[in-house]
């Protein structure tokens, strides 16, 4: 009995074993960035895959671009992607995918067909970032190549990573955000647009990333405004940083002041707490932002500014406050005027706190949102002053 | 009594436990999240409460009759011919549910790990190493359980950490928005899986050394493994929210999926999968037990190794055509509480009824 159990075992090892879903590494197109576009009715998939003889080789390679940029049409997202494989040798793998770029035309038709492929595809993860390509197609985007980041996807995370982190007008919007936000009532999705500034054609060629200043450049460019998966409008850099503040996503970044006598002093925001909420005052929605920014002094371009002197650190923190608050007030006028849809939340963070009263808004939020008055507060805190105290301005006569 | 080998009640406890997570752990919290939205946690934690008061009939059963177990005292309570009547359709039971839990193990590896794999390969690995737990006997099974246990209490502990960081205390926020109502009504449905399914431990039951710790195990058993699905069902909702949760097939997975710290610390969903196979395995194997013992005393045999072969390659077959597609099987679910209901409560409830009124009288 003993025997012929360990024979079934044996056999069974032998005839079932193997490998059915075997993937070497030299099968794959390990694909980095995926761009979407819509041509009359078909979409357009732009794969950018890695070169992998030239990013492996210590050397520097044999003078072949780093990345290979596959292109193919069809109806539906996946035939599309499939068809990938009748220019490249490999199949596509998506599990590494850094950036998925939406082109401006089908952002303005919508995205929800391609999301949900994404959601269904068990290799696809959610650790990417989604943008729009601004006034370009996301295939030209994937074209141009980048100095520094070899894989000008890597160059599109980490710059988008960066600039999120120290400068705030950006933000990375992961899959299962977005999702969330496209089918929600209380909360419209927000985009970052990445912008061409060159020529394509000279940005897809090896020789752009020879010189020191590039010809054509990747930069991340303004916020696009969904209204549900259809993009309906962008907001500019400025604004775009203002909505961050609002939604409490700046990690750090800096603010211009006006000194007493002209000129300006920099408060370098080390870190932002964002409160947003939403109640019901009178039978009526309110929204309110409440926003508490720790900074420290970073830069004096101004004469006349005594550091030493607490009343000039409670005056810049003034400054700064009414600065922001009528940035970011008029921001979220902007959006409630000219595109009456809610970016911030404030539909969710009533549901949180009112949820009958939600009820009664939830059909109509972006109207409601659109005429519902909001107050913004700003708390600025400045701590330290960096290395010096006065300016050395100041003592030049 | 069938079964020769004898376990101590610390076993017991490990044996409930994983049980329960076993299987759960991917899809429990999907549904329950798809009933009441973000108070979904709640209803995890009262079911365990509604899972003790089971467990405390179930004892009062199993220790009525120490030295037998279910189909035995079936037909000793109930007489011979409807008592394996009763028996048999225990057994049926027991053996419908191996192949439903055969199946989603061979679905989730198809879905998510190994796509273009025949789910029939997934499928006879699985009931071969089925086949040979049975075989060994309970004894032998318990101690590879006690082995495993530590390395799933880590690994979950070290799933749990790693996705702390992606928790939003709002996602939870309005509490009970849509009334109690919907929170019961989860409650009533997470009753049906896992915990209903507990009835399978009186086959378990007589074969614990001592009866007394025994009870004390189901209770602490029962508690371990609901815990975990409370855990596992709150950290769905705090760090996704219900709106994606409910849609995901397996948001335990998902979670996995998403951890990242540092940018190092990921991609370790294998930890998920890990622990998933581990306990689905103990409950395919405790469920195949279970039929085995029961056809065993139904059939009136000396041994029942003789029946693990039949019954295995039956399993095989049943498994890949209980459900046409995922969409079946997540339709089963959904009426897998209602079927369950009288063999869990009812049928043991009755039993517990009769032995009294017949010591009595």
């Amino acid at each position: 009995m003993e025997r012929k159990t360990l024979i079934l075992i044996l056999l069974s090892s032998i005839l079932l074993s193997g490998c059915w879903n075997k993937r070497e590494l030299n099968e794959l197109s390990i694909l980095l960035g995926l761009g979407v576009d819509k041509e009359q009715d078909q979409y357009v998939v732009t794969a950018q895959v890695v070169n992998p003889s030239e990013i492996a080789s210590k050397k520097g390679g044999s003078g072949k671009a780093p990345v290979v940029v596959y292109q193919s049409k069809g109806d539906t997202l996946l035939e599309a992607a499939r068809k990938v494989t009748t220019a490249a040798p490999r199949k596509l793998y998506f599990a590494h995918m850094r950036i998925l770029v939406f082109g401006e035309k089908l952002a303005k038709e919508g995205i929800g067909g391609i999301v949900d492929a994404l959601l269904r595809e068990p290799e696809v993860r959610n650790d990417f970032y989604i943008t729009v390509a601004k006034n370009a197609k996301a295939a030209d985007v994937l074209k141009v190549l980048t100095p520094l980041e070899k894989i000008p996807a890597n160059n599109l995370f980490n710059s988008l990573e960066a600039s999120a982190k120290s400068w705030a007008p950006t933000e990375g919007v992961t899959l299962a955000t977005l999702v969330n936000n496209m089918t929600s009532n209380g909360i419209s999705p927000i985009l970052t647009g990445v912008e061409i500034r060159g020529n394509v054609n000279e940005g897809a060629n090896l020789k752009n990333i020879e010189r020191t200043k590039p010809k054509t450049t990747l930069d991340y460019k303004g916020v696009a405004i969904f209204k549900q998966d259809k993009l309906i409008g962008w907001l500019n850099e400025s604004e775009s940083r203002d909505v961050h503040y609002a939604l409490g996503k700046v990690k750090s970044s800096v603010g211009n002041v006006k000194c007493p006598q002209g000129g300006n002093a920099v408060i370098e925001v080390m870190g932002i707490k964002t409160k947003l909420a939403a109640n019901m005052m009178k039978g009526k929605p309110q929204g309110s932002v409440r926003i508490k920014v720790r900074g420290n002094v970073g830069e004096v371009e101004c004469k006349g500014l005594d550091l030493t002197n607490p009343n000039s650190i409670s005056y810049l923190e003034k400054a700064s406050e009414t600065a922001l608050k009528e940035k970011i007030k008029l921001t979220i006028g902007h959006v409630q005027k000219n595109y009456q849809i809610d970016i911030f939340g404030f539909g969710e963070a009533l549901y949180r706190s009112e949820p009958d009263a939600w009820k009664k808004y939830k059909k109509n939020w972006d109207q409601t949102f659109s005429e519902m008055p909001v107050t913004v507060k700003v708390d600025v805190s400045i701590r330290q002053t960096g290395t010096i105290s006065n300016s050395p301005l100041n003592n030049m006569k | 009594m069938l079964e020769k080998g004898k376990i101590s009640s610390h076993q017991f406890t490990i044996m409930i436990a994983l049980f329960i997570v076993g299987g759960s752990v991917l899809y429990v919290p999907a549904g329950l999240i798809h009933t009441a939205k973000q108070d979904a946690w709640l209803a995890s934690i009262l079911v365990v409460g509604l899972a003790l008061l089971l467990v405390f009939m179930l004892n009062a059963l199993g220790s009525s009759f120490p030295n037998m177990d279910f189909a035995q005292y079936c037909e000793k309570v109930l007489g011979k011919w409807l008592g394996k009547l009763v028996s048999l359709l225990y057994f049926f039971y027991f053996f419908l549910s191996t192949a439903t839990f055969v199946r989603q193990f061979g679905d989730f590896v198809i879905i998510q790990l190994l796509r273009e794999t025949p789910i029939l390969a997934v499928h006879i690995l699985l009931i071969v190493i089925m086949i040979m737990a049975v075989r060994y006997g309970l004894e032998p099974f318990s101690r590879a359980i006690e082995i495993f246990f530590p390395f799933i209490l880590v690994l979950f502990v070290i799933f749990i950490i790693s996705i702390m960081p992606m928790i939003h205390f709002h996602n939870a926020l309005p509490i009970l928005d849509n009334g109690i109502k919907p929170v019961l009504g989860a409650t009533v449905k997470s009753l049906g899986t896992p915990y209903l399914q507990l009835v399978l431990f009186l086959m378990v039951f007589p074969a614990v050394n001592q009866t007394k710790p025994a009870k004390r195990s189901f209770l602490l058993g029962t508690v371990l493994g609901g815990c975990v699905l409370a855990l596992v069902t709150l950290m769905s909702i705090l760090c996704f929210g219900a709106f994606f949760s409910e849609n995901q097939q397996f948001i335990t997975y998902v979670l996995a999926l998403n951890i990242n710290i540092g940018g190092f610390w990921q991609r370790i969903e294998a930890i998920m999968a890990f622990i998933w196979f581990i306990t689905i395995y103990i409950k395919i194997t405790l469920y195949f037990y279970g039929s085995v013992i029961c056809m065993g005393q139904i059939l009136k045999l000396k041994e029942y190794k003789s029946l693990t072969f039949p019954l295995g390659f039956i399993t095989l077959f049943l498994s890949l055509i209980i459900n046409k597609n995922i969409v079946e099987s997540d339709q089963q679910a959904e009426w897998w509480t209602v079927f369950s209901l009288p063999f869990g409560l009812l049928i043991p409830l009755l039993l517990l009824i009769l032995s009294k009124v017949r010591k009595k009288a």
